[in-house]
């Protein structure tokens, strides 16, 4: 790979369709790999924004188990500051690369309600663990809570006072 | 998604306690959240004897009336555009005159956003929770 042939070859420019990895995603080595497997791990270290995929990661010690209390914050539109938020224990974690999601449970107005958020979308504004799994009321067995909708038990006996302590920091820190 | 024989809890103080699906409005075999209704009183509060006769009791519902209603709340999960999915643990609705506006004067539950985009403003206004 001498000079004179680099200098002679033309430089080539992707169409705006073609992500290009640019230094921050070096290059992906694809010997003896499958594509898509290079090719959605990319995708996920591009939209795993503010370190998100630590959170719902197989083996990361701080990740979330299922049965620990989020809350979750998402935008009402891409143009608008607005949010909404969703506080609720995690029922559900479906884990399958850029689609993985997870599901929250609370009770409103004594109605259950469940949401199932898609982890990596760009709507998805910030997810906050208010209360890890593991602890005396929250120690779960499974990996899938399905049965919480009908012996729910003391499991969602703590998300009022979570919910109010987490609206105290908040009034707190507009304070500050 | 709620069908022919579909009962669901009426969640407004018309008098309706549960309601059953006889018609969808919009034509298809199920009626998903925020869409029209036509549905049969099953039970209803009993109404205070001391108002038979008055205009209060007039608005209050029987069993056995057909009414008009719109879906607020569904045990199937609905998608919103973000990827979002929600659903409740139980159907609901409520109850609407032949101008589509609520029989009852107040709504008690929790009501799901989609009523906003289905324009049933009414009902968002008055649900003392939407999620």
């Amino acid at each position: 790979m001498s000079t004179a042939t680099e200098a002679a070859a033309p430089k080539y420019t992707a169409p705006a369709s073609i992500q290009v990895p640019t230094e921050q995603f070096p290059a992906p080595k694809v010997t003896r790999k499958n594509l898509i497997d290079v090719v959605s791990q990319e995708q996920v270290q591009r939209a795993n924004v503010d370190g998100r995929m630590e959170l719902f990661s197989r083996k990361n010690p701080n990740r979330i188990h299922p049965g620990s209390v989020l809350l979750v914050e998402t935008l009402n539109s891409k143009a608008k500051e607005s949010t909404s938020t969703f506080m609720g224990v995690v029922i559900a974690i479906r884990r399958k690369g850029l689609e993985t999601t997870f599901t929250l449970r609370n009770l409103v107005m004594k109605v259950g309600v469940e949401q199932r958020f898609a982890l990596y979308s760009p709507m998805l504004k910030s997810i906050k663990v208010l209360q890890p799994a593991g602890s005396k009321d929250t120690k779960f067995r499974r990996a899938k809570l399905f049965y919480l909708r009908d012996q729910p038990g003391k499991a969602f006996q703590s998300l009022q006072s979570l919910w109010k302590q987490e609206q105290a920091e908040k009034v707190a820190a507009k304070k500050n | 998604m709620i069908g022919l024989k579909g009962t669901m809890a009426v969640i407004d103080n018309s008098g309706a306690v549960i309601a059953e699906c006889i018609k969808v409005m919009s034509g298809g075999r199920y009626a998903r959240l925020g869409d029209e209704i036509v549905c049969v009183v099953k039970r209803a509060r009993p109404i205070n004897p001391s108002l038979i006769g008055t205009q209060a009791a007039s608005l209050k519902v029987k069993k056995g009336d057909v009414r008009h209603a719109v879906i607020v709340r569904t045990k199937k999960e609905v998608g919103r555009p973000d990827g979002r999915y929600i659903r409740f643990d139980d159907n609901a609705c409520i109850l609407l005159n032949q101008k589509k506006e609520p029989l009852g004067t107040r709504v008690l539950g929790v009501v799901a956003a989609e009523l906003r985009q289905k324009k049933w403003m009414k009902l968002v206004s008055l649900a003392p929770r939407v999620v």
